[in-house]
Protein backbone atom coordinates (compact mmCIF):
# COMPACT_ATOMS: atom_id res chain seq x y z
CA UNK A 1 0.00 0.00 0.00
CA UNK A 2 2.89 2.19 0.91
CA UNK A 3 4.19 1.66 -2.22
CA UNK A 4 1.38 2.83 -4.42
CA UNK A 5 0.49 5.94 -2.32
CA UNK A 6 4.65 6.66 -2.70
CA UNK A 7 3.97 6.10 -6.72
CA UNK A 8 0.70 8.72 -6.51
CA UNK A 9 2.56 11.01 -4.76
CA UNK A 10 5.53 11.31 -7.28
CA UNK A 11 2.93 11.27 -10.19
CA UNK A 12 0.83 14.05 -8.81
CA UNK A 13 4.36 15.97 -8.37
CA UNK A 14 5.55 15.16 -11.89
CA UNK A 15 2.73 16.53 -13.21
CA UNK A 16 2.35 19.53 -11.18
CA UNK A 17 6.15 20.09 -12.35
CA UNK A 18 5.49 18.83 -16.07
CA UNK A 19 2.79 21.10 -16.69
CA UNK A 20 4.29 24.65 -14.79
CA UNK A 21 6.75 23.95 -17.16
CA UNK A 22 5.61 23.01 -20.44
CA UNK A 23 3.01 25.11 -20.60
CA UNK A 24 4.05 28.42 -20.83
CA UNK A 25 6.60 26.96 -23.37
CA UNK A 26 3.46 25.53 -25.22
CA UNK A 27 2.03 28.48 -25.44
CA UNK A 28 5.17 30.74 -26.32
CA UNK A 29 5.07 28.23 -29.56
CA UNK A 30 1.34 28.63 -29.87
CA UNK A 31 1.82 32.02 -29.75
CA UNK A 32 4.85 32.33 -32.14
CA UNK A 33 2.48 30.02 -34.80
CA UNK A 34 -0.03 32.83 -34.63
CA UNK A 35 2.18 35.89 -34.51
CA UNK A 36 4.27 34.67 -37.92
CA UNK A 37 0.81 32.94 -39.50
CA UNK A 38 0.72 35.59 -42.85
CA UNK A 39 -2.94 36.00 -41.85
CA UNK A 40 -2.32 37.28 -38.20
CA UNK A 41 -3.37 41.04 -38.43
CA UNK A 42 -6.05 40.32 -41.03
CA UNK A 43 -9.79 41.05 -39.72
CA UNK A 44 -13.05 40.43 -41.45
CA UNK A 45 -13.86 43.24 -40.37
CA UNK A 46 -11.28 44.96 -43.29
CA UNK A 47 -13.13 43.42 -45.77
CA UNK A 48 -16.59 44.99 -44.50
CA UNK A 49 -17.31 47.93 -47.70
CA UNK A 50 -19.37 49.92 -45.56
CA UNK A 51 -15.71 51.16 -43.36
CA UNK A 52 -13.90 54.05 -44.56
CA UNK A 53 -10.34 53.96 -45.06
CA UNK A 54 -9.35 55.34 -41.49
CA UNK A 55 -11.24 53.15 -40.00
CA UNK A 56 -9.21 50.38 -41.35
CA UNK A 57 -6.64 51.63 -40.67
CA UNK A 58 -6.64 51.65 -37.66
CA UNK A 59 -8.29 48.50 -37.46
CA UNK A 60 -5.02 47.31 -38.88
CA UNK A 61 -2.97 48.87 -36.81
CA UNK A 62 -4.81 47.57 -33.64
CA UNK A 63 -3.90 44.24 -34.65
CA UNK A 64 -0.20 44.97 -35.56
CA UNK A 65 0.65 46.32 -31.59
CA UNK A 66 0.23 42.80 -30.38
CA UNK A 67 2.40 40.48 -33.17
CA UNK A 68 4.90 39.96 -30.48
CA UNK A 69 5.15 36.20 -29.48
CA UNK A 70 6.71 36.81 -25.71
CA UNK A 71 4.57 39.55 -25.20
CA UNK A 72 1.54 37.92 -26.39
CA UNK A 73 2.18 34.44 -24.20
CA UNK A 74 2.86 36.43 -20.98
CA UNK A 75 -0.05 38.47 -21.21
CA UNK A 76 -1.70 35.62 -22.15
CA UNK A 77 -0.89 33.57 -19.14
CA UNK A 78 -0.82 36.30 -16.49
CA UNK A 79 -4.39 36.88 -17.46
CA UNK A 80 -5.36 32.63 -17.00
CA UNK A 81 -3.31 32.65 -14.01
CA UNK A 82 -5.91 35.21 -12.52
CA UNK A 83 -9.04 33.22 -13.96
CA UNK A 84 -9.08 35.36 -17.15
CA UNK A 85 -9.41 32.81 -20.32
CA UNK A 86 -10.47 35.90 -22.53
CA UNK A 87 -13.84 35.94 -24.62
CA UNK A 88 -14.68 34.04 -27.87
CA UNK A 89 -15.00 36.63 -30.81
CA UNK A 90 -17.27 34.03 -32.53
CA UNK A 91 -19.82 33.20 -29.67
CA UNK A 92 -19.26 36.73 -28.09
CA UNK A 93 -18.93 34.87 -24.27
CA UNK A 94 -16.36 34.34 -22.33
CA UNK A 95 -14.21 31.29 -23.12
CA UNK A 96 -14.55 29.37 -19.67
CA UNK A 97 -18.25 29.38 -20.00
CA UNK A 98 -18.20 27.84 -23.38
CA UNK A 99 -15.09 25.18 -22.17
CA UNK A 100 -17.53 24.67 -19.53
CA UNK A 101 -20.34 23.46 -21.13
CA UNK A 102 -18.82 21.40 -23.80
CA UNK A 103 -15.78 19.74 -21.95
CA UNK A 104 -18.11 16.46 -20.63
CA UNK A 105 -19.49 16.05 -23.75
CA UNK A 106 -15.16 15.60 -25.29
CA UNK A 107 -14.74 13.81 -22.23
CA UNK A 108 -17.08 11.11 -22.69
CA UNK A 109 -15.75 10.47 -26.10
CA UNK A 110 -12.15 10.01 -25.00
CA UNK A 111 -12.98 7.71 -22.19
CA UNK A 112 -15.64 5.63 -24.46
CA UNK A 113 -13.16 5.57 -27.45
CA UNK A 114 -10.22 4.78 -25.78
CA UNK A 115 -11.68 2.08 -23.59
CA UNK A 116 -13.59 0.56 -26.54
CA UNK A 117 -10.23 1.01 -28.61
CA UNK A 118 -8.15 -0.90 -26.22
CA UNK A 119 -10.65 -3.34 -25.51
CA UNK A 120 -10.71 -4.21 -28.83
CA UNK A 121 -7.01 -4.14 -29.79
CA UNK A 122 -6.21 -6.41 -26.77
CA UNK A 123 -8.97 -8.68 -27.35
CA UNK A 124 -7.51 -9.51 -30.82
CA UNK A 125 -4.44 -9.15 -29.79
CA UNK A 126 -4.53 -11.74 -27.03
CA UNK A 127 -6.69 -13.61 -29.54
CA UNK A 128 -3.82 -13.63 -31.80
CA UNK A 129 -0.99 -14.35 -29.70
CA UNK A 130 -2.31 -16.98 -27.64
CA UNK A 131 -3.86 -19.09 -30.78
CA UNK A 132 -0.87 -18.17 -33.28
CA UNK A 133 -2.53 -18.72 -36.03
CA UNK A 134 -0.92 -17.08 -39.20
CA UNK A 135 -4.10 -16.25 -40.79
CA UNK A 136 -5.77 -14.57 -37.68
CA UNK A 137 -2.81 -12.68 -37.48
CA UNK A 138 -2.86 -11.70 -41.56
CA UNK A 139 -6.88 -11.01 -40.79
CA UNK A 140 -6.31 -8.64 -37.78
CA UNK A 141 -3.40 -7.02 -39.09
CA UNK A 142 -5.00 -6.52 -42.40
CA UNK A 143 -8.21 -4.87 -40.89
CA UNK A 144 -6.12 -2.77 -38.99
CA UNK A 145 -3.87 -1.51 -41.81
CA UNK A 146 -7.65 -0.69 -43.55
CA UNK A 147 -9.11 1.04 -40.94
CA UNK A 148 -5.54 3.00 -40.32
CA UNK A 149 -6.25 4.35 -44.45
CA UNK A 150 -9.64 5.98 -43.66
CA UNK A 151 -9.51 9.14 -42.75
CA UNK A 152 -10.73 9.70 -38.83
CA UNK A 153 -13.45 11.58 -40.21
CA UNK A 154 -14.56 9.66 -43.05
CA UNK A 155 -15.51 6.95 -40.06
CA UNK A 156 -16.93 9.74 -38.29
CA UNK A 157 -19.62 9.53 -41.26
CA UNK A 158 -19.76 5.85 -41.24
CA UNK A 159 -20.92 6.09 -37.50
CA UNK A 160 -22.98 8.51 -38.05
CA UNK A 161 -24.56 6.93 -40.92
CA UNK A 162 -24.91 3.81 -38.72
CA UNK A 163 -26.41 5.92 -35.70
CA UNK A 164 -22.99 5.15 -33.50
CA UNK A 165 -21.82 7.14 -31.08
CA UNK A 166 -18.68 9.46 -31.23
CA UNK A 167 -17.14 7.09 -29.10
CA UNK A 168 -17.60 4.39 -31.17
CA UNK A 169 -15.64 5.86 -34.29
CA UNK A 170 -13.13 6.85 -31.88
CA UNK A 171 -13.18 3.36 -30.45
CA UNK A 172 -12.20 2.66 -34.28
CA UNK A 173 -9.92 5.06 -34.90
CA UNK A 174 -7.91 3.88 -31.30
CA UNK A 175 -7.99 0.09 -32.55
CA UNK A 176 -6.73 0.20 -35.73
CA UNK A 177 -3.43 2.26 -34.07
CA UNK A 178 -2.99 0.56 -30.96
CA UNK A 179 -3.17 -2.92 -32.34
CA UNK A 180 -0.43 -2.54 -35.11
CA UNK A 181 1.63 -1.48 -32.00
CA UNK A 182 0.41 -3.70 -29.27
CA UNK A 183 -0.47 -6.81 -31.83
CA UNK A 184 3.15 -6.73 -32.53
CA UNK A 185 4.76 -6.60 -29.22
CA UNK A 186 2.33 -9.50 -27.90
CA UNK A 187 3.11 -11.18 -30.94
CA UNK A 188 6.64 -10.56 -30.46
CA UNK A 189 6.72 -11.81 -26.84
CA UNK A 190 4.60 -14.89 -27.22
CA UNK A 191 7.30 -15.80 -29.83
CA UNK A 192 10.07 -15.65 -27.91
CA UNK A 193 11.80 -18.90 -27.56
CA UNK A 194 11.52 -19.58 -23.82
CA UNK A 195 7.91 -19.14 -24.02
CA UNK A 196 7.40 -21.38 -27.24
CA UNK A 197 9.59 -24.07 -24.94
CA UNK A 198 7.85 -23.56 -21.82
CA UNK A 199 4.71 -24.01 -24.42
CA UNK A 200 5.97 -27.05 -25.31
CA UNK A 201 6.58 -28.31 -21.96
CA UNK A 202 2.61 -28.29 -21.85
CA UNK A 203 2.06 -25.73 -19.35
CA UNK A 204 -0.76 -23.62 -19.58
CA UNK A 205 -0.95 -20.91 -22.35
CA UNK A 206 -3.18 -18.39 -20.84
CA UNK A 207 -0.78 -18.57 -17.48
CA UNK A 208 2.43 -18.40 -20.18
CA UNK A 209 0.64 -15.07 -21.62
CA UNK A 210 -0.21 -13.47 -18.76
CA UNK A 211 3.48 -13.80 -17.20
CA UNK A 212 5.62 -14.80 -19.61
CA UNK A 213 4.19 -12.55 -22.47
CA UNK A 214 2.28 -9.59 -20.97
CA UNK A 215 4.16 -9.13 -17.89
CA UNK A 216 7.35 -8.25 -19.72
CA UNK A 217 6.04 -6.43 -22.02
CA UNK A 218 4.03 -4.10 -19.75
CA UNK A 219 6.23 -1.00 -20.05
CA UNK A 220 5.98 -0.86 -23.84
CA UNK A 221 2.40 -0.98 -23.77
CA UNK A 222 1.65 2.03 -21.20
CA UNK A 223 4.28 3.53 -23.31
CA UNK A 224 1.31 2.34 -26.29
CA UNK A 225 -1.42 3.40 -23.64
CA UNK A 226 0.08 7.56 -23.49
CA UNK A 227 0.55 7.35 -27.24
CA UNK A 228 -3.09 6.60 -27.74
CA UNK A 229 -4.63 9.17 -25.55
CA UNK A 230 -2.21 11.74 -28.38
CA UNK A 231 -3.77 9.53 -31.15
CA UNK A 232 -7.93 10.29 -29.39
CA UNK A 233 -6.91 14.12 -28.96
CA UNK A 234 -5.74 14.42 -32.80
CA UNK A 235 -9.41 12.24 -33.63
CA UNK A 236 -11.33 14.67 -31.07
CA UNK A 237 -12.02 17.62 -33.88
CA UNK A 238 -12.92 15.67 -37.01
CA UNK A 239 -15.21 13.10 -35.80
CA UNK A 240 -17.23 15.89 -33.45
CA UNK A 241 -17.84 17.68 -36.39
CA UNK A 242 -19.01 15.68 -38.51
CA UNK A 243 -20.91 13.66 -35.77
CA UNK A 244 -22.38 16.84 -34.63
CA UNK A 245 -21.53 16.44 -30.90
CA UNK A 246 -21.40 19.73 -29.13
CA UNK A 247 -17.50 18.84 -27.39
CA UNK A 248 -14.45 20.47 -27.25
CA UNK A 249 -12.94 19.43 -30.72
CA UNK A 250 -16.10 21.06 -32.60
CA UNK A 251 -15.71 24.38 -30.44
CA UNK A 252 -12.00 24.50 -31.77
CA UNK A 253 -13.19 24.29 -35.33
CA UNK A 254 -16.04 26.97 -35.18
CA UNK A 255 -13.41 29.28 -33.78
CA UNK A 256 -11.03 28.18 -36.69
CA UNK A 257 -13.61 29.12 -39.21
CA UNK A 258 -14.38 32.50 -37.14
CA UNK A 259 -10.11 33.29 -36.50
CA UNK A 260 -11.17 33.13 -33.01
CA UNK A 261 -7.52 33.02 -31.64
CA UNK A 262 -8.14 33.47 -27.73
CA UNK A 263 -10.67 30.50 -27.71
CA UNK A 264 -8.30 28.16 -30.31
CA UNK A 265 -5.37 28.85 -27.93
CA UNK A 266 -7.24 27.82 -24.91
CA UNK A 267 -8.31 24.32 -26.43
CA UNK A 268 -5.09 24.35 -27.39
CA UNK A 269 -3.64 24.47 -23.97
CA UNK A 270 -6.10 21.99 -22.64
CA UNK A 271 -5.64 19.61 -25.11
CA UNK A 272 -1.60 19.87 -24.81
CA UNK A 273 -2.07 19.61 -20.69
CA UNK A 274 -4.09 16.43 -21.26
CA UNK A 275 -1.62 14.92 -23.40
CA UNK A 276 0.98 15.90 -20.88
CA UNK A 277 -1.08 14.28 -18.13
CA UNK A 278 -1.15 11.47 -19.56
CA UNK A 279 2.49 11.23 -20.66
CA UNK A 280 3.78 11.92 -17.03
CA UNK A 281 1.35 9.53 -15.68
CA UNK A 282 3.09 6.80 -18.20
CA UNK A 283 6.52 7.58 -17.01
CA UNK A 284 5.88 7.32 -13.62
CA UNK A 285 4.24 4.23 -13.91
CA UNK A 286 7.31 2.77 -16.21
CA UNK A 287 9.39 3.68 -13.86
CA UNK A 288 7.76 2.74 -10.76
CA UNK A 289 7.60 -1.10 -12.29
CA UNK A 290 11.19 -0.86 -13.60
CA UNK A 291 11.97 -0.12 -9.61
CA UNK A 292 9.64 -3.00 -8.46
CA UNK A 293 11.80 -5.43 -11.20
CA UNK A 294 14.69 -4.07 -9.56
CA UNK B 1 4.07 -11.18 -48.67
CA UNK B 2 6.72 -9.83 -50.99
CA UNK B 3 4.41 -10.52 -53.87
CA UNK B 4 1.84 -7.98 -51.94
CA UNK B 5 3.56 -5.65 -51.70
CA UNK B 6 5.43 -5.77 -55.28
CA UNK B 7 1.64 -5.56 -56.75
CA UNK B 8 0.81 -2.45 -54.26
CA UNK B 9 3.99 -0.80 -55.43
CA UNK B 10 2.55 -1.17 -59.27
CA UNK B 11 -0.57 -0.09 -58.20
CA UNK B 12 0.42 2.94 -56.76
CA UNK B 13 2.93 3.95 -59.55
CA UNK B 14 0.32 3.61 -61.69
CA UNK B 15 -2.14 5.98 -59.69
CA UNK B 16 1.11 8.59 -59.31
CA UNK B 17 1.47 8.30 -63.31
CA UNK B 18 -2.05 9.21 -63.98
CA UNK B 19 -2.19 11.57 -61.40
CA UNK B 20 1.19 13.58 -62.55
CA UNK B 21 0.13 13.03 -66.13
CA UNK B 22 -3.68 14.33 -65.02
CA UNK B 23 -2.90 17.52 -68.11
CA UNK B 24 -1.85 14.88 -70.78
CA UNK B 25 -4.43 12.83 -69.80
CA UNK B 26 -7.32 14.78 -69.91
CA UNK B 27 -8.66 17.83 -71.84
CA UNK B 28 -9.63 20.78 -70.01
CA UNK B 29 -8.23 21.60 -66.57
CA UNK B 30 -9.57 20.67 -63.17
CA UNK B 31 -11.83 24.34 -63.53
CA UNK B 32 -13.43 23.89 -66.72
CA UNK B 33 -17.18 24.07 -66.74
CA UNK B 34 -19.31 22.03 -69.09
CA UNK B 35 -22.55 24.17 -68.29
CA UNK B 36 -25.03 22.10 -70.59
CA UNK B 37 -23.91 18.81 -68.89
CA UNK B 38 -24.19 20.21 -64.96
CA UNK B 39 -24.55 16.97 -62.71
CA UNK B 40 -24.80 14.41 -65.05
CA UNK B 41 -24.46 11.22 -64.19
CA UNK B 42 -21.51 8.79 -65.42
CA UNK B 43 -21.30 8.50 -68.93
CA UNK B 44 -19.61 8.46 -71.82
CA UNK B 45 -17.94 11.33 -72.00
CA UNK B 46 -17.96 11.96 -68.20
CA UNK B 47 -16.81 8.71 -66.86
CA UNK B 48 -17.65 9.83 -63.05
CA UNK B 49 -19.95 12.13 -64.01
CA UNK B 50 -20.07 16.32 -63.68
CA UNK B 51 -20.48 18.48 -60.16
CA UNK B 52 -23.16 20.88 -60.43
CA UNK B 53 -21.07 23.34 -61.51
CA UNK B 54 -20.27 21.49 -64.42
CA UNK B 55 -17.30 20.12 -63.82
CA UNK B 56 -16.20 16.62 -64.76
CA UNK B 57 -15.28 14.67 -61.52
CA UNK B 58 -12.45 12.45 -63.03
CA UNK B 59 -10.57 15.24 -63.99
CA UNK B 60 -11.13 16.66 -60.84
CA UNK B 61 -10.07 13.90 -59.50
CA UNK B 62 -6.65 12.83 -61.21
CA UNK B 63 -5.99 16.20 -60.35
CA UNK B 64 -7.01 16.20 -56.52
CA UNK B 65 -4.14 12.93 -56.58
CA UNK B 66 -1.84 15.03 -57.96
CA UNK B 67 -2.34 17.72 -55.72
CA UNK B 68 -2.23 15.16 -52.15
CA UNK B 69 0.06 12.83 -53.45
CA UNK B 70 3.04 15.16 -54.83
CA UNK B 71 2.49 17.73 -52.43
CA UNK B 72 2.62 15.08 -49.21
CA UNK B 73 5.74 13.68 -49.89
CA UNK B 74 7.46 17.42 -50.16
CA UNK B 75 5.62 17.87 -46.74
CA UNK B 76 7.20 14.31 -45.51
CA UNK B 77 10.82 15.59 -47.19
CA UNK B 78 10.61 18.95 -45.01
CA UNK B 79 9.83 17.32 -41.95
CA UNK B 80 12.48 14.51 -42.34
CA UNK B 81 15.06 17.30 -43.35
CA UNK B 82 14.32 19.02 -40.22
CA UNK B 83 14.35 15.92 -37.60
CA UNK B 84 17.39 15.11 -39.71
CA UNK B 85 18.94 18.32 -39.10
CA UNK B 86 17.66 18.94 -35.63
CA UNK B 87 18.69 15.29 -34.09
CA UNK B 88 22.14 15.08 -35.74
CA UNK B 89 23.31 18.28 -34.59
CA UNK B 90 21.89 18.08 -31.26
CA UNK B 91 24.12 14.67 -31.05
CA UNK B 92 27.16 16.34 -32.50
CA UNK B 93 26.87 19.13 -30.45
CA UNK B 94 26.25 16.87 -27.23
CA UNK B 95 25.87 18.11 -23.14
CA UNK B 96 23.41 20.57 -22.73
CA UNK B 97 22.62 21.87 -26.12
CA UNK B 98 21.63 18.12 -27.07
CA UNK B 99 19.43 18.01 -23.74
CA UNK B 100 17.92 21.58 -24.80
CA UNK B 101 16.97 20.29 -28.21
CA UNK B 102 15.50 17.21 -26.89
CA UNK B 103 13.36 18.86 -24.36
CA UNK B 104 12.15 21.08 -26.78
CA UNK B 105 11.45 18.33 -29.01
CA UNK B 106 9.78 16.73 -26.82
CA UNK B 107 7.90 19.86 -25.52
CA UNK B 108 6.50 20.30 -29.12
CA UNK B 109 5.74 16.66 -29.70
CA UNK B 110 3.62 16.56 -26.79
CA UNK B 111 1.61 19.44 -28.21
CA UNK B 112 -1.59 17.88 -30.08
CA UNK B 113 -0.53 19.06 -33.69
CA UNK B 114 -3.93 19.13 -35.37
CA UNK B 115 -5.01 21.40 -32.88
CA UNK B 116 -1.79 23.47 -33.53
CA UNK B 117 -2.46 23.05 -37.37
CA UNK B 118 -6.29 24.28 -36.49
CA UNK B 119 -4.67 27.03 -35.39
CA UNK B 120 -2.21 28.39 -38.10
CA UNK B 121 -4.65 27.94 -40.84
CA UNK B 122 -7.44 29.63 -38.88
CA UNK B 123 -4.84 33.16 -39.37
CA UNK B 124 -4.30 32.62 -42.56
CA UNK B 125 -5.27 35.90 -44.87
CA UNK B 126 -8.64 35.74 -45.77
CA UNK B 127 -7.98 36.62 -49.56
CA UNK B 128 -5.25 33.69 -49.87
CA UNK B 129 -4.93 32.17 -53.10
CA UNK B 130 -5.80 28.64 -53.64
CA UNK B 131 -1.99 27.66 -54.61
CA UNK B 132 -0.78 29.55 -52.39
CA UNK B 133 -3.37 27.89 -49.48
CA UNK B 134 -2.26 24.35 -50.30
CA UNK B 135 1.61 25.01 -50.38
CA UNK B 136 0.69 26.94 -47.15
CA UNK B 137 -1.18 23.92 -45.56
CA UNK B 138 1.38 21.15 -46.64
CA UNK B 139 4.51 23.61 -45.21
CA UNK B 140 2.67 23.89 -41.64
CA UNK B 141 2.37 20.09 -42.04
CA UNK B 142 6.14 20.02 -42.83
CA UNK B 143 7.06 22.26 -39.97
CA UNK B 144 4.93 20.73 -37.66
CA UNK B 145 5.69 16.51 -38.18
CA UNK B 146 9.79 16.88 -37.04
CA UNK B 147 9.70 16.34 -33.31
CA UNK B 148 8.91 12.44 -33.83
CA UNK B 149 11.71 11.77 -35.73
CA UNK B 150 14.47 13.48 -33.62
CA UNK B 151 15.30 10.97 -30.97
CA UNK B 152 15.77 8.19 -32.95
CA UNK B 153 18.01 10.44 -35.43
CA UNK B 154 20.23 11.65 -31.95
CA UNK B 155 20.36 7.78 -30.83
CA UNK B 156 21.59 6.79 -34.40
CA UNK B 157 23.96 10.23 -34.71
CA UNK B 158 25.15 9.63 -31.08
CA UNK B 159 26.16 5.65 -31.56
CA UNK B 160 28.04 6.64 -35.08
CA UNK B 161 30.10 9.26 -33.66
CA UNK B 162 31.25 7.36 -31.17
CA UNK B 163 32.38 4.78 -33.73
CA UNK B 164 35.62 3.32 -34.54
CA UNK B 165 35.26 4.00 -38.76
CA UNK B 166 34.21 8.02 -37.51
CA UNK B 167 36.98 8.43 -35.08
CA UNK B 168 39.25 6.69 -37.74
CA UNK B 169 38.02 9.30 -40.52
CA UNK B 170 38.55 12.22 -38.14
CA UNK B 171 42.20 10.93 -37.11
CA UNK B 172 43.07 11.03 -41.00
CA UNK B 173 42.08 14.75 -40.78
CA UNK B 174 39.15 14.66 -42.85
CA UNK B 175 36.75 17.98 -42.23
CA UNK B 176 34.04 17.92 -40.18
CA UNK B 177 31.58 18.95 -43.82
CA UNK B 178 33.42 16.23 -45.41
CA UNK B 179 32.92 14.00 -42.56
CA UNK B 180 29.16 14.44 -42.26
CA UNK B 181 28.45 14.27 -45.59
CA UNK B 182 30.34 11.24 -46.87
CA UNK B 183 30.03 9.53 -43.19
CA UNK B 184 27.18 10.31 -41.18
CA UNK B 185 24.67 11.21 -43.76
CA UNK B 186 24.41 7.43 -45.09
CA UNK B 187 24.24 5.94 -42.25
CA UNK B 188 21.42 8.35 -40.89
CA UNK B 189 19.63 7.60 -44.36
CA UNK B 190 17.84 4.13 -43.23
CA UNK B 191 16.52 6.47 -39.92
CA UNK B 192 15.86 8.69 -42.29
CA UNK B 193 13.84 7.11 -44.80
CA UNK B 194 12.12 5.22 -41.90
CA UNK B 195 10.66 8.73 -40.76
CA UNK B 196 9.96 9.38 -44.27
CA UNK B 197 7.51 6.34 -44.69
CA UNK B 198 6.40 6.94 -41.60
CA UNK B 199 4.76 10.41 -41.89
CA UNK B 200 3.73 10.30 -45.32
CA UNK B 201 0.45 8.41 -44.81
CA UNK B 202 -0.20 10.51 -41.63
CA UNK B 203 0.20 13.62 -43.97
CA UNK B 204 -2.07 12.60 -46.42
CA UNK B 205 -4.58 11.53 -44.30
CA UNK B 206 -4.24 15.37 -41.92
CA UNK B 207 -5.42 16.90 -45.45
CA UNK B 208 -7.79 14.99 -46.28
CA UNK B 209 -9.66 15.65 -42.42
CA UNK B 210 -8.66 19.61 -42.73
CA UNK B 211 -10.26 19.36 -46.35
CA UNK B 212 -13.16 17.49 -45.09
CA UNK B 213 -13.59 19.90 -42.45
CA UNK B 214 -13.53 22.60 -44.99
CA UNK B 215 -9.74 23.83 -43.61
CA UNK B 216 -7.89 22.57 -46.16
CA UNK B 217 -6.98 22.92 -49.83
CA UNK B 218 -9.64 25.39 -50.84
CA UNK B 219 -12.23 25.47 -53.89
CA UNK B 220 -11.41 25.34 -57.03
CA UNK B 221 -8.19 23.96 -56.51
CA UNK B 222 -9.33 20.32 -55.98
CA UNK B 223 -7.56 17.40 -53.57
CA UNK B 224 -8.31 14.14 -52.46
CA UNK B 225 -9.31 15.73 -49.11
CA UNK B 226 -12.04 18.05 -50.58
CA UNK B 227 -13.57 15.99 -52.96
CA UNK B 228 -14.73 14.13 -50.61
CA UNK B 229 -16.63 16.44 -48.88
CA UNK B 230 -19.62 15.84 -51.52
CA UNK B 231 -19.70 12.68 -49.33
CA UNK B 232 -21.30 14.23 -46.21
CA UNK B 233 -24.75 14.30 -47.79
CA UNK B 234 -25.56 10.50 -46.86
CA UNK B 235 -28.79 10.59 -49.27
CA UNK B 236 -27.12 12.11 -51.97
CA UNK B 237 -24.32 9.07 -51.78
CA UNK B 238 -26.95 6.80 -51.78
CA UNK B 239 -28.14 8.24 -55.18
CA UNK B 240 -24.51 9.09 -56.60
CA UNK B 241 -22.36 5.93 -55.28
CA UNK B 242 -19.38 7.45 -57.78
CA UNK B 243 -19.48 10.25 -55.35
CA UNK B 244 -16.84 7.55 -53.15
CA UNK B 245 -14.57 7.94 -55.87
CA UNK B 246 -11.90 10.06 -54.10
CA UNK B 247 -12.51 7.96 -50.71
CA UNK B 248 -11.88 4.62 -52.56
CA UNK B 249 -8.79 6.09 -54.39
CA UNK B 250 -7.66 7.63 -51.12
CA UNK B 251 -7.96 4.41 -49.36
CA UNK B 252 -6.50 2.55 -51.85
CA UNK B 253 -3.57 4.70 -52.13
CA UNK B 254 -2.73 4.34 -47.83
CA UNK B 255 -3.20 0.76 -47.86
CA UNK B 256 -0.70 0.76 -51.01
CA UNK B 257 1.49 2.91 -48.86
CA UNK B 258 1.07 0.81 -45.92
CA UNK B 259 2.07 -2.22 -47.11
CA UNK B 260 4.93 -0.89 -49.00
CA UNK B 261 6.44 0.67 -45.90
CA UNK B 262 5.71 -2.03 -43.59
CA UNK B 263 9.52 -3.13 -44.01
CA UNK B 264 10.93 0.45 -43.71
CA UNK B 265 9.01 1.22 -40.17
CA UNK B 266 9.33 -2.01 -38.84
CA UNK B 267 12.91 -1.14 -38.87
CA UNK B 268 12.58 2.30 -37.56
CA UNK B 269 10.88 0.36 -34.15
CA UNK B 270 13.99 -1.36 -33.35
CA UNK B 271 16.14 1.44 -33.98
Amino acid sequence: MNFFVKILWRASWRIALRLVTRLPLIALLACTLLCLAPGFDADERRLDLRLSSQSIAALAKAQQGTRNPLAMSAGYLAAVVHGDLGESTTFGAPVLELVSDRWPATLRSLVGGLCGGWLLAAGTATLVALLRSQAMSSAAGTMATALISVPSALLGLIAMLLNGPVAGAMAVVIFARVYQYAGRILERTAGAPHVVCAVGAGLSRWRLFCFASVAPALPELIAVGAASVGMALASVVPLEVVCDSPGLGQLAWKAALGRDAPLLLFVTLAMAAAANLSNTAADTAIEALARRRT
Amino acid sequence: MKAVRISCLAALLGIYACAIGAGVLTRGGYAQQDREHAGERPGAVHWLGTDDLGRDRLVRLLYGARTSLVLAPAAALLATALATAIGSAAALMGGGVERAALYLTDVVSSTPWFFALLMVRAVLPLNVDPALSVAITFAILGLLGWPQGVRPMAARSGAMIHSEFLQQARAAGIGPMRLLARHLAPNLAPVAAAHFWATLPVFILAEANLSLLGLGVAEPLPSLGNLMTEIRDFQNVAQHPWLLAPALLLVAVMGALQAISQPVRSSYDCT
